[in-house]
């Protein structure tokens, strides 16, 4: 991971239209980003297009990044997150689930190690809370772009089901992670 | 749907952040956001939560195009070769030349043999007070003659008073579309042609009327709440 002063030192001079910060900054987040639209939009050249619009955003709104709210790259993460969700739902036929069906597995766990940051190590143990299905639902859903009704056939359990494991894990995570 | 419930303020942050929220609720969501703080504040408590998830990815450099593309689109590159050529005056006319002509052939192709497919576009207005705080939201669309209205935190009516709904067409008088409950959610029945003009209108008004409306037939109380109707 990027050093979190860095990103944000980089960020701020974005803000003041510095383009070498931005290009710095682009060259130190994107491959992160990059594999985030990915994993939601699947196809190459619609992730390029998601990273294109989401820098743009940065660029123009950077000056909206409040440091004491959080860290550089959950702002920008979320960006790309949300731009590549609004792509994915505009045109469902970019996914192919089969491909990724032997891919549910991985979302089970987290593997983390010592090396990885202190909010990951802590959002890894407040997972481990959770049910096995459950845990799986919140990865699936934040990793691929899931809506509930695609939850309930990838995990085949019925819809009511997992609209309240979604919502019970979540209060669950924030309580535990607010401990 | 109460969105003053902190519940439920809660619970669409996160399922916003983590991709549940999808749909017009997602799009009713975004809109709230850009007039509620709080919410903001919440969702983006919930981004710093979940983030970490994304570290476990295996980075993926995207190709060198990206960035080249990025640097154009926002101006920090001359124009290449190519792109001059595309831009050039000459090739355009051309194929406008061209595809007036298809399409002319294409209109009377569509006129003769399909059938007209409707789109229902979604449109919203969140109508707030002074403080511009969130009161009511409004959804409508183009082909249901109706308009849902949500209560979100509208103040307590006075004793013998009513709220009333305004559309504000562009150049015409106020026209009432009905009235606003503070506490309850309602469904505003309207006619066809009231249902597009209020899509074109340049704005919603809210006033304070005596119990059952004004007489006149234009707002006669203060105007307390407005908002614009957008697509989302």
């Amino acid at each position: 991971m990027q050093d979190a002063e860095q990103l944000n030192h980089l960020l701020s001079l974005t803000a003041l239209k510095d383009r070498e910060a931005f290009s710095s900054l682009y060259q130190l987040t994107s491959a992160n980003l990059f594999a985030i639209a990915m994993r939601i939009v699947k196809k190459e050249s619609v992730a390029e297009d998601v990273l294109q619009d989401a820098f743009i955003s940065v660029w123009n709104k950077a000056g909206d990044f409040n440091s004491n709210k959080g860290s550089v790259m959950a702002w920008m993460s979320s960006i790309v997150r949300y731009r590549s969700l609004d792509i994915l739902r505009r045109n469902k036929t970019n996914v192919d689930y089969q491909q990724n069906e032997d891919e549910i597995n991985e979302f089970t766990e987290l593997n983390v190690s010592s090396l990885d940051s202190e909010t990951l190590l802590t959002l890894k143990e407040c997972l481990d809370l959770l049910e096995k299905d459950q845990r799986k639902s919140i990865l699936l859903s934040f990793y691929e772009g899931l809506t509930h009704a695609e939850l309930a056939s990838r995990l085949s359990k019925p819809l009511g089901t997992v609209k309240s494991w979604i919502r019970r894990s979540l209060l669950q995570v924030r309580k535990c992670i607010e401990q | 749907m109460n969105y003053n419930h902190p519940e439920l303020r809660e619970r669409l942050a996160s399922e916003y952040v983590l991709g549940t929220l999808h749909g017009l609720a997602r799009k009713r969501f975004q809109m709230l956001m850009r007039y509620d703080v709080g919410l903001r504040a919440l969702v983006s408590e919930w981004e710093q939560r979940l983030a970490p998830v994304n570290d476990k990815l295996t980075p993926i450099t995207p190709p060198k195009r990206v960035w080249k593309k990025i640097e154009q689109r926002l101006g920090f590159v001359e124009e290449s070769g190519l792109t001059r050529f595309w831009n050039h005056l000459g090739i355009w006319r051309s194929l406008a030349s061209l595809g007036s002509v298809l399409s002319i052939i294409l209109a009377v192709y569509l006129v003769l043999f399909i059938k007209p497919v409707i789109t229902v576009n979604q449109y919203v207005a969140v109508i707030t007070n002074e403080q511009q705080q969130a009161s009511w939201m409004i959804t409508l669309d183009n082909v249901h003659p109706k308009a849902e209205v949500r209560v979100l935190n509208a103040q307590a009516l006075p004793a013998g008073k009513d709220f009333e709904l305004w559309m504000l067409p562009e150049k015409q008088q106020p026209v009432s579309l009905g009235l606003l409950s503070a506490s309850q959610n309602r469904t505003l029945t309207l006619s066809s042609h009231l249902a597009l003009e209020v899509l074109k209108a340049k704005g919603l008004a809210v006033s304070l009327e005596p119990s059952g409306g004004s007489m006149t037939g234009l707002p006669t109380g203060p105007v307390l709440y407005q908002g614009k109707v957008q697509p989302i």
